[in-house]
């Protein structure tokens, strides 16, 4: 089969997403910046309320999003971004209550340019200096690094890795390492 | 119960959503019935699906996560 170069896009929109463990009230808390994913069955999915009319996600909610920063809304506690953005999205591992953990993500609505990662705090020298010798590939999973592993203080950053997505269609699109069923 | 490490990106705005198929039509509950389920109309103070140190536990004990 003929290879077909595919370069990433440029991205115009960038999230932070700080990975780690905490402990609230005795329970481990598995976060991305800070909030712990536990819905119930007494909750409109977000994508149906969409269809509803229940929740508006309009320029308005795109606009408050990009105001309090890193995108997120916390109306539909989610991250907004438009049909036409291409999302660069970087990982962040920090030492948490149970160390810190390599972890995959997996990323629904398309596949992604897997960047590339590194060990330690993420820098834009470090992704630079990745960006200047690798072809990043295409993928739907990725891996955040933990290095080192199971060490240093609470909230250092030890692993890092960085994904660039142009999403082919509207909607409500999930990104998340396995899920539990408990 | 899902637990995990996950986050949602939502992609466009109500209006950029394609119609549902006529398949679909009745996968989808009316508003009302929607509205029943949850508590969308406090999503000012609630952040759907999320829970963060000072939530309340959002299951049946009340006890704080």
């Amino acid at each position: 089969m003929p290879y077909t170069p595919n370069p990433p896009p440029q991205p115009n929109k960038r999230i932070y997403l700080n990975n780690t463990a905490e402990q609230w009230s005795g329970k481990e808390r598995d976060v991305l910046n800070n909030l712990a994913f536990y819905p119930t069955p007494d909750q409109v999915p977000l994508l149906v309320g969409m269809y509803n009319g229940q929740v508006q996600v309009n320029a308005e909610s795109q606009a408050r999003a990009e105001a309090q920063g890193n995108f997120f809304d916390n109306v539909t506690g989610t991250y907004l971004i438009g049909v036409n953005d291409v999302l660069e999205i970087v990982l962040r591992n920090q030492v948490g209550s149970n160390g810190v953990q390599i972890h995959p993500f997996h990323m629904h609505g398309g596949d992604f340019w897997d960047m590339g990662g590194g060990s330690g705090a993420f820098s834009e020298e470090a992704y630079q200096a990745i960006l200047d010798t690798v072809v990043p590939v295409r993928r739907d999973t990725t891996l955040l690094s933990a290095i080192p592993n199971g060490g240093g203080t609470t909230g250092a950053s030890q692993g890092w890795r960085v994904f660039r997505w142009q999403p082919k269609n509207p909607g409500v699109w999930m990104l998340h390492w396995y899920l539990e069923l408990c | 119960m899902l637990l995990g490490l996950q986050t949602m990106i939502t992609v466009g705005t109500n209006t950029d959503l394609p119609p549902l198929p006529a398949a679909y039509q009745s996968a989808y509950l009316t508003p009302g019935q929607a509205g029943a389920m949850g508590n969308v109309n406090n999503d000012t103070v609630f952040i759907p699906y999320f829970i963060t140190v000072n939530s309340t536990d959002p299951n049946w004990d009340n006890a704080k996560h």
